[in-house]
């Protein structure tokens, strides 16, 4: 009940509900699309660009909570050093110190150290439709567009299920990024559950209310898992 | 139109490897910008952050990291708890599978569905109780507790893959085997355990970068600061030192090498491990 009245707790909840929604349809989106280039190309280099967009996802998150901390930094970082070079000083921001933007900055960074791994899922995923399907649509005529949708979207479901309801428990959970990128600030604009829970425990020393708020994130992950496997594995069966 | 169709043919391809070019190019920017100014003097980085000429070139940075941060003594901290922990991950998954799959019994079948429920729960729900527990078991700032603390968590999945491929092999395999007298124990690590190698690389590979790279699990379970691993070394070496960029970049590189260097030589499997473990999940 603590947890609740306390004046945070609404806006902890909205930034971890924030934060999947800025991740999930976006990380998805990329990795999909990503692994139809690279299924399209050669296979020498389709094994170079699935092992270069790979890469990233082995880093520890502590390092890449640096390394784009450093590229987020206001003064001398190098988004905003790339932005001042190119004319556009206007759109250099204070991206992990402004309200409006750190979720979408930590986000991102998130997106670019996860997207190699749900690359290789759909790619396996594409590497089993079988090729008549594709040939019998070359007969028929249809273009390059009306085969994504038709053909590699519907056989794809399987995989596109999985990644979904992985990359949702995984940013839902996820504690190491958020806390070396923000740590929840400014102020608790970045702070989600996964991060509250810790702060109670070690940082505040409130056992118990670390306890309520880790039950209500488990709650939280398994319910939008649930809901989301069952709008995904009705839409399979659709197909 | 035969002509035209091959133009478009062409153009499409062309258009493909721009893309793909582009993304990756974008992808490799962040590493490339620790890479090369781990090697650089502040004032360069500041000045010229993307670029590394010769006359920028020095290895100060990652010699100073190396010994401010005692590299040498953390990666011997991670070696232990990744050795530990993936040979009771090993032992206590593949036993399990064995059990759950040759037994037959329903008790451990219902085990089994549990097991598989648990898989999904974040490790922030045990966080609480199991320290304190620690602490009363005195398995605060040990090995020991670190390593039981990761089996723990990994355990789960680990029985999952591994009763996944028990079941998919022919049940009479271990009928066979006792029939020759090898017994239930024997059968296990006769005959079970050379076939079950491809999970052992599965399991290594994906559990192996967790251990290998988590912060959460060691920031809660250690607080002396001899026994860190690399990941919780460098959080509190980088965090009191953001100003001095060059010691970040050299740490960060420092704490990436290994991992990467064991990337460049077994690629291959990382990728199909990943793909086992989701296609399984």
């Amino acid at each position: 009940m603590d947890v609740i009245c306390e004046s945070s707790f609404i806006q902890i909840i909205l930034n971890t509900l924030y934060l999947t929604i800025l991740y999930v349809p976006i990380l998805n989106i990329l990795a999909l699309v990503l692994a139809t280039l690279v299924f399209g190309v050669s296979r020498r280099m389709g094994n170079f660009y699935k092992s270069l967009l790979f890469f990233p996802n082995l880093l520890c998150m502590v390092v890449v909570g640096f390394i784009w901390k450093l590229m987020y930094m206001y003064d001398g970082g190098l988004i905003n050093q790339i932005f001042n070079l190119l004319g556009l000083s206007v759109l250099a921001q204070d991206w992990l110190g402004s309200p409006s933007l750190v979720l979408a900055s930590m986000s991102l960074s998130i997106i670019w150290f996860a997207t190699g791994y749900y690359l290789v899922i759909y790619l396996a995923g594409l590497t089993a439709i079988p090729i008549e399907l594709y040939e019998s649509c070359d007969v028929e005529g249809a273009t390059g567009m009306q085969k994504f949708l038709n053909i590699t979207i519907p056989m794809l479901a399987p995989s596109i299920t999985i990644n979904i309801i992985l990359s949702t428990i995984g940013i839902i959970a996820c504690f190491d990024l958020p806390f070396v990128l923000t740590n929840g600030g400014p102020g608790y604009m970045s702070e989600t559950i996964a991060l509250q829970v810790y702060h109670y425990a070690f940082t505040n020393l409130q056992q118990g209310r670390s306890l309520a708020l880790s039950m209500m994130l488990t709650l939280f992950a398994v319910t939008v898992a649930f809901v989301e496997l069952k709008i995904f594995r009705k839409r399979e069966d659709i197909y | 139109m035969g002509m035209k169709h091959k133009r478009a043919l062409v153009i499409s391809r062309i258009l493909i490897h721009i893309s793909i070019g582009f993304s990756a190019i974008l992808a490799f920017i962040p590493l490339w910008y620790v890479l090369n100014n781990a090697f650089k003097n502040k004032e360069y980085i500041i000045r010229n952050p993307l670029i590394l000429l010769p006359e920028y070139f020095t290895f100060d940075n990652i010699i100073r990291a190396f010994k401010v941060m005692h590299y040498a003594e953390s990666l011997i901290n991670n070696l232990i708890i990744l050795a530990s922990t993936c040979s009771l991950l090993i032992f206590f998954g593949s036993a399990a599978g064995y059990s759950i799959t040759v037994s037959g019994s329903k008790l451990l079948e219902k085990y089994y569905t549990l097991v598989v429920m648990v898989i999904t729960i974040p490790f922030q729900i045990a966080m609480v109780p199991l320290v304190s527990m620690m602490n009363k078991m005195g398995l605060m700032n040990t090995y020991l507790g670190v390593s039981l603390v990761f089996s723990a968590f990994s355990l789960p999945f680990v029985i999952f893959l591994y009763t996944g491929y028990t079941r998919s092999l022919p049940k009479e395999l271990a009928e066979a085997a006792t029939i020759d007298g090898c017994g239930l124990f024997g059968a296990y690590i006769h005959i079970y355990m050379p076939l079950l190698k491809t999970v052992t690389g599965t399991v290594l590979i994906l559990r192996g970068v967790f251990v290998w790279n988590d912060l959460l699990i060691p920031i809660v379970t250690i607080s002396k600061s001899a026994m860190t691993p690399l990941s919780l070394r460098l959080y509190s070496f980088a965090s009191v030192r953001l100003t001095s960029w060059d010691l970040v970049f050299g740490g960060t590189l420092l704490v990436s090498l290994p991992i990467t260097i064991i990337f460049i030589f077994l690629q291959g499997m990382f990728i199909k491990g990943i793909v086992a473990g989701s296609v399984k999940g």
